[in-house]
Parts: C-alpha cells; sequence; structure tokens
C-alpha cells in the first residue's frame, strides 16, 4: 500500500463514473455515476492527508471530505426531486426523451 | 496503521470490492441492483479510509452516504421505475465514446500519478482527532473553516426547503403547466 496503490485505485474509480456517465439512458443511473466520482476524489482527498510529508496540515484531509459531502447531499437532494416532480409529470426518466425540456 | 503485509492485504482486498461493486454499479441492468452495488463500492471506501487513519471520514461515509443518499436513491429508484426493471440500451455509439473518455482520463491521470514525490509515510505523524476537527471548523482566522462551514450550512438548508418544494405534489391544472402532451394527472 503506497501513494500511487491509493490514486491508482481512484483514478481507475473515477474512469468507471465517467463510462457510467456516457453510457447510461435513465437520469438515477448517472446520477449514481457522479456519486462513483465524487468518491473517487474523496479517496484521493484522505490517500494525500495519510501521505503528506512532515509540517503539512493533515487536518485539512478530514475537512475538505466534510465539504464534499454536504455538497454531494444537497446536489442528490435536489436532483432526485427534480426527477421525481418531472416523473409525476411526464413519466419519462429516459433522457433521450427528454430533449423537448429545451423548448 | 503501520504498513505491514496485514494492512496490505486489506488495502488489496478493500481495492478489489471497491472496483468490483464499482463497476457493477455502472454496468448492471436493473437499477436497484447498481444501487445496491453503490453501497458495497461505498462501504468498501470507509473500510479503505479506516486503514488509512481517517475514522471521522468513514464514519461520515457510512452514516451519510449508505445511511442517507443510497438510501434516498432507492427511494427515487422505486417511485419513478417500476423496481427499476425496465432497461433501456444505449447505443453503441454512447458505448465507444465512454470507454474512449474513461480511457483516455485514465490513462492520463495514471500518466500523472507516479510523478507524485512523497510517497513515504511522514514516520511521526498523529491521527487527526475529532476534536482537531471541530476546533479547525470553527476557528474565524485565517487558518480555520468558519466562513466555509456556514456557507455550507446555508446551502444544505436551502437545497433542503429546494427538493421539498420541487418535489411537492401539485394539484393538477392548478398551475401554469403548458405542455400539450397531456401527461398531467394520469
Amino acid at each position: 500500500m503506497n501513494l500511487t496503490a491509493c490514486l491508482s485505485l481512484s483514478a481507475i474509480l473515477f474512469s468507471f463514473g465517467i463510462f457510467g456517465l456516457m453510457t447510461r439512458r435513465k437520469i438515477i443511473a448517472m446520477l449514481l455515476a457522479i456519486e462513483l466520482m465524487l468518491n473517487a476524489a474523496l479517496i484521493n482527498c484522505v490517500a494525500f492527508a495519510y501521505y503528506a510529508p512532515a509540517g503539512a496540515d493533515t487536518d485539512v484531509g478530514s475537512i475538505l471530505p466534510i465539504f464534499i459531502v454536504a455538497i454531494t447531499s444537497a446536489e442528490m437532494a435536489v436532483a432526485l426531486a427534480v426527477i421525481v416532480a418531472m416523473y409525476r409529470k411526464r413519466k419519462v426518466i429516459d433522457i433521450e426523451r427528454l430533449e423537448d425540456l429545451h423548448d | 496503521m503501520e504498513a505491514t503485509l496485514t494492512t496490505d492485504i486489506l488495502f488489496y482486498l478493500f481495492s478489489a470490492a471497491i472496483l468490483g461493486c464499482g463497476l457493477m454499479a455502472v454496468t448492471v441492468k436493473n437499477l436497484l441492483h447498481s444501487a445496491i452495488a453503490l453501497m458495497g463500492c461505498l462501504f468498501g471506501t470507509a473500510g479503505l479510509f479506516l486503514l488509512l487513519d481517517h475514522e471521522f471520514v468513514a464514519l461520515m461515509q457510512i452514516l451519510v452516504y449508505i445511511g442517507g443518499v443510497v438510501i434516498f436513491i432507492i427511494y427515487a429508484v422505486l417511485l419513478t421505475t417500476h423496481l427499476g426493471t425496465r432497461y433501456l440500451p444505449a447505443s453503441t455509439l454512447k458505448y465507444i465514446s465512454g470507454v474512449t473518455l474513461a480511457a483516455i482520463v485514465l490513462g492520463l491521470v495514471l500518466h500523472i500519478d507516479p510523478q507524485a514525490t512523497h510517497t513515504a509515510v511522514n514516520p511521526d505523524r498523529t491521527a487527526t482527532t475529532i476534536d482537531a476537527i471541530g476546533y479547525r471548523l470553527l476557528d474565524g482566522s485565517t487558518n480555520g473553516f468558519l466562513i466555509p462551514f456556514e456557507v455550507i450550512s446555508v446551502l444544505l438548508l436551502s437545497a433542503m426547503i429546494g427538493a421539498a418544494t420541487i418535489a411537492k405534489h401539485q394539484k393538477p391544472g392548478a398551475t401554469n403547466d403548458e405542455d400539450e402532451t397531456g401527461g398531467s394527472a394520469s
């Protein structure tokens, strides 16, 4: 276990997230992929704090994830509320059938 | 934690769990199953955080992500897709573009990663305590995080109010709905 292994893990997880974001057609599945990418970012934060050189401020490695998690929760709450409202109105969650949203 | 053979084995076990569940989460057809796979991925990440001496982040991961966000996603799946069974296949073009973009990003990041210089653990490092996190969050000096902390609380409150307002059930015909598709109140 070293820094490069942790960073490689998070890079692979991030690329899974991008793959999911590009290939999924349901909005909820795309949100799930975004969640994976944010998780990869969290792994980076913690890994950099753990392998920080002497004299570095390692508390930030625990504080930055608080902000990431809070913003993610806010984003998820609003996005899922929009999805539920949209489904109630149109019975569609496939993004390729929501093209008329920009009209 | 001391770098020993045990932590190495644990690290690779957690990594395998994270990557396996992560891949399942983006490929499985049933949306409910992929939400549960995401849960496994987040559990693995929490274990990794414990291994990296960040107990607070690991607890937050379990409480907020698994206990909150994933449950919320599962609720949204159940509310919108009839148990998530109807599968919508993506076009071949989207598959190709998804794989290409993911490979490009992965290649770039893996090209940069090995150039990280500080790869050894600082021998006299101390694990961050919850007390220290609390003091730093409420510290108003230039070293503290008081203002971001307050801003994030306002953001969370407004997001909650906004989500409740958006998802509130509207009476059919009571608002300015202009869609001529006739999809409302069915």
